[in-house]
């Protein structure tokens, strides 16, 4: 027999080598087949075989807690520094006349009919801020699921129309991409639950490249019936719920130019959100 | 330059952190390690190439530190977790045999292989790499990689199923050491 496992002989010995490839998918096609029969005949090599497919499913999926669990503090902090010196950013993100515009806003009940504002879970008075402009640490979805490493790889990379599984049961759906004047980039998303509601959020991409989550609303249940919309459209016919409402108010109020089409959206999320 | 690197850096976190959890058997300890490797990255961030592959390079800090610590380890007389290895063992010394594996049962039927294919466990078969990128990380030839890392897949598949061999009785596990 040939030691050589390469060779293409009827008498080709089927070891680990070949077997192993063949469970992962990296074997090349000329010789699957050769294993194909081994693994029919020898029933020594199909536990073998199943034991590197055992090795490549179910031993992986022992560790998705891990993958899809809160990144703790300490591990941002180690990477980002101390939590204080990316506070003060956030306030600057949108500028303090639109926030001083935004927090009148949300005081006077005749900036829509249609909003109730008690739904809105989070303010925008400054003591808000200061809570939540961290965030990192804070949970950003009201029922206090999603781990922020989840989150910002989400609104880092997912464009328009897509969606990304943020935790378990939970996906995060951009809705709109759009660049205020303060020369920064936001994103509108819809936080989609497994049980049919939809929450809503809006962040900014702060300089040092941490979108900054600077509102969100409370899960309710999802009223649209259509998939998330492509970049630049708008929500159609359907009745957008009142907290998404609420959202669309606050984007008009600091958005600079369009909302980003799709094309572009896909430069920049390409090009990492270079400074617009 | 660095704030990108930073913003890179949180986004491997996730896989970081189960890469190290993977290594170390155990979540506190495995983000005692990312958190070493994180600081070792950003200290010698020169060293890293742009262009090159940010999560290869992380891992191979983290692989380092974490057999570095494994070396003290045995220094200290330190040879197996075995607590953490009769995890593996019912009431009745049986094998745990379940439809859905705990981190707990993988983590103790790590604790019997060898660092080097603990290592290439955690990349190929958890993090999913190839071998080639295995051997990168590793520093090994990919023949080697494939070597040990059928070995390690066979024995942790017999332990883990518990329908092959008892090798090694409970109160006997092995000592952990460099394959080759």
């Amino acid at each position: 027999m040939s030691d050589t496992p390469d060779e293409k002989t009827p008498a080709q010995p089927i070891g680990d080598d070949l077997i192993m490839p063949y469970a992962d998918g990296v074997l090349a096609p000329d010789q699957r087949p050769a294993v194909r029969e081994a693994l029919a005949r020898d029933p020594e090599l199909m536990q073998r075989f199943e034991g590197f497919l055992f090795t490549r499913g179910p031993l992986a999926r022992a560790f998705d807690a891990v993958l899809a669990a809160p990144i703790p503090e300490r591990l941002l902090e180690a990477v980002r520094g101390p939590t204080p010196q990316r506070t003060r950013p956030t306030v600057s993100l949108l500028g303090s006349v639109r926030l001083a515009r935004l927090a009148e806003m949300f005081r006077v009940p005749d900036f829509s009919p249609a909003v109730a504002v008690p739904a809105v879970l989070v303010g925008l008075a400054a003591g808000w801020l200061a809570h939540y402009a961290i965030g990192i640490a804070v949970p950003v979805d009201s029922r206090g699921v999603v781990d922020t490493a989840s989150l910002q790889r989400a609104l880092e990379v997912t464009p328009t129309g897509g969606s990304a599984k943020i935790a378990r049961g939970l996906s995060l759906a951009p809705r709109f991409t759009f660049a205020t004047d303060q020369q920064v980039w936001c994103r509108q998303y819809a936080l989609i639950y497994g049980d049919g509601l939809e929450a809503g959020g809006m962040a900014c991409r702060a300089p040092d490249g941490v979108w900054q989550v600077l509102m969100s609303t409370p899960p309710v249940p999802g009223v649209r019936a259509q998939g998330p919309r492509p970049a630049g459209e708008g929500p159609g016919g359907n009745t957008p719920p009142n907290n998404e409402n609420v959202l669309d108010g606050v984007r008009s109020l600091f958005k600079q130019g369009d909302v980003l089409g799709r094309e572009k959206e896909a430069d920049v999320i390409k090009d990492r959100w270079k400074t617009p | 330059m660095t704030d990108e690197l930073r913003s890179r850096m949180v986004e491997l976190l996730p896989r970081l952190r189960r890469f190290a959890v993977a290594l170390t058997g155990d979540l506190d300890q495995g983000d005692d390690l990312v958190q070493e490797t994180c600081m070792r990255a950003l200290s010698r961030v020169d060293q890293w190439q742009p262009g090159t592959r940010l999560d290869s390079w992380m891992y191979r800090i983290a692989q380092n530190l974490w057999l570095d610590r494994m070396r003290a380890k045995k220094v200290r007389g330190v040879q197996v977790d075995v607590e953490a290895a009769e995890a593996l063992a019912g009431p009745n010394g049986r094998r745990v045999v379940e439809s859905r594996l705990t981190l707990d049962a993988v983590g103790a039927a790590m604790a019997y292989l060898p660092e080097d294919q603990r290592v290439l466990i955690s990349l190929v078969c958890i993090d999913g790499l190839s071998y080639k990128e295995a051997a990168e990380v590793t520093q090994t030839p990919i023949g080697t990689v494939m070597s040990r890392l059928a070995r390690a897949r066979r024995e942790l598949h017999a332990r883990l199923e518990g329908h092959t061999r008892e090798a090694i009785p409970r109160q006997q596990a092995p000592k952990p050491g460099r394959n080759t």
